[in-house]
C-alpha cells in the first residue's frame, strides 16, 4: 500500500476548526484507537499537581475583569518607574548639590525641581523631533 | 489545588479522551515516547484552560489542542508533510480495528521489549515494568522495593535512553511506524 502525506494545511485547518476537529476524531475512531499506556493517567495526574502548572492553571481560572485589574497594574508601574527614570537624574544631581557647603546650596523646592526636569526631558524631545523632521525633509527632498 | 469537582472533571476527560489524544499524536508523529509526551502535554493544556472552556463540543476541543501540539513538534523537527496511514482521509473500509492497526501496535510493543532489554540494570527492569507492563509508579515501587522518587527518576531516565535508540534506528517522525501491509 502507499502511503499518502497530510499537507500541513489540512492539519493547521483541523487545528483551527471544530468541526474539522470533530470530523478527524470520529474517523479515526471509526477506524480503531490505539490504546493509551495504563500509566499514562497517573503521569499526567502526578504533573498536573506540579507547582508550575498549579499556578498556571490558577492565573488562567482568574475571571476576565481581575485579569485586566492585574495588568493594568503591570502597565501602571511599568509607566511610573519610566517616570521615576525620567526624573531620577536630576534628583541624583540635586542630592549632590545637597552636599555641596552650605554657602553655595540653594533652596529648591521639590515642585521646582519636577519643573526643571520635565522642561529639560520636553526640550529634549522637541530637539530630537526637530532634527528628524528635518532629515526628513532633506532626504525626501533629494 | 484545585476543587474536587475540576478534579473529577480532569480525570474524567483523562479517561474518556486519553487514547483518542494518544492515537492522534502517534499517528501525526509514529514515535511512541514522543506520542506519551504530547498526549501528556495535550491534557496539561485542557487542564490550565478548563475553566474558559466553554462546554460545548470537548471532543473537538481536546482534538484541536492535540493536534496544535503535534504541530508544533513536527514543526521543531523540520517536516512539513505528515505520515499517516494509506486513504487515512478518504475511504473508511473498515468499522473498528483492522488487522493492520493490531499488527502495528504489536510491533511497537515488540519493539519497545527489545528496546528495553538492551538499557542495563537497573534501567532495564524499571523499563519493562514501565513501558512494557504498564505499571505504576506505586506499583513499581511495591514490587521492587524502591523508593518512588527511585523509580520516576529510573523511569526518566531509561526513557531518554530508549527515546535514543529510538532515533538511531530511525523511528523518530513516523519512519516505520505505519510501514505495515
Amino acid at each position: 500500500m502507499e502511503k499518502k502525506q497530510l499537507p500541513l494545511d489540512e492539519l493547521t485547518k483541523i487545528a483551527a476548526d471544530d468541526y474539522a476537529a470533530y470530523a478527524f476524531a470520529a474517523r479515526l475512531e471509526q477506524e480503531g484507537l490505539m490504546e493509551a499506556p495504563k500509566n499514562l493517567k497517573e503521569s499526567i495526574l502526578l504533573q498536573s499537581q506540579s507547582p508550575v502548572v498549579s499556578a498556571e492553571h490558577t492565573l488562567y481560572k482568574t475571571s476576565k475583569k481581575l485579569t485586566l485589574f492585574y495588568y493594568s497594574l503591570k502597565v501602571s508601574f511599568a509607566v511610573l518607574s519610566a517616570l521615576f527614570f525620567l526624573f531620577a537624574g536630576g534628583f541624583v544631581l540635586d542630592l549632590t548639590k545637597a552636599s555641596a557647603p552650605s554657602s553655595q546650596r540653594t533652596e529648591i523646592t521639590w515642585a521646582q525641581q519636577l519643573s526643571e526636569q520635565s522642561k529639560n526631558a520636553g526640550e529634549k524631545i522637541r530637539t530630537f523631533s526637530e532634527n528628524l523632521i528635518t532629515l526628513e525633509v532633506f532626504d525626501y527632498d533629494k | 489545588m484545585f476543587s474536587i469537582q475540576a478534579q473529577e472533571q480532569f480525570e474524567y476527560l483523562i479517561d474518556k479522551y486519553q487514547n483518542l489524544v494518544f492515537t492522534i499524536c502517534f499517528r501525526l508523529t509514529g514515535n511512541y515516547f514522543d506520542s506519551q509526551d504530547l498526549t501528556q502535554e495535550t491534557f496539561l493544556s485542557v487542564y490550565k484552560h478548563l475553566s474558559r472552556f466553554d462546554g460545548r463540543n470537548e471532543k473537538a476541543w481536546i482534538t484541536r489542542i492535540a493536534t496544535n501540539k503535534c504541530i508544533d513538534y513536527l514543526k521543531r523537527a523540520g517536516r512539513s508533510t505528515y505520515p499517516t496511514e494509506d486513504e487515512f482521509f478518504l475511504q473508511l473500509k473498515t468499522r473498528g480495528p483492522t488487522v493492520e492497526e493490531n499488527i502495528l501496535e504489536q510491533e511497537t510493543k515488540t519493539q519497545l521489549l527489545h528496546y528495553c532489554r538492551l538499557l542495563k540494570e537497573p534501567y532495564r527492569e524499571i523499563a519493562i515494568l514501565y513501558f512494557y507492563d504498564e505499571l505504576g509508579f506505586e506499583e513499581i515501587a511495591r514490587k521492587t522495593g524502591k523508593n518512588i522518587k527511585t523509580v520516576q527518576t529510573q523511569v526518566y531516565r531509561s526513557k531518554a535512553m530508549l527515546k535514543k535508540f529510538y532515533q538511531k534506528e530511525g523511528y523518530g517522525h513516523g519512519k516505520k511506524a505505519a510501514t505495515t501491509g
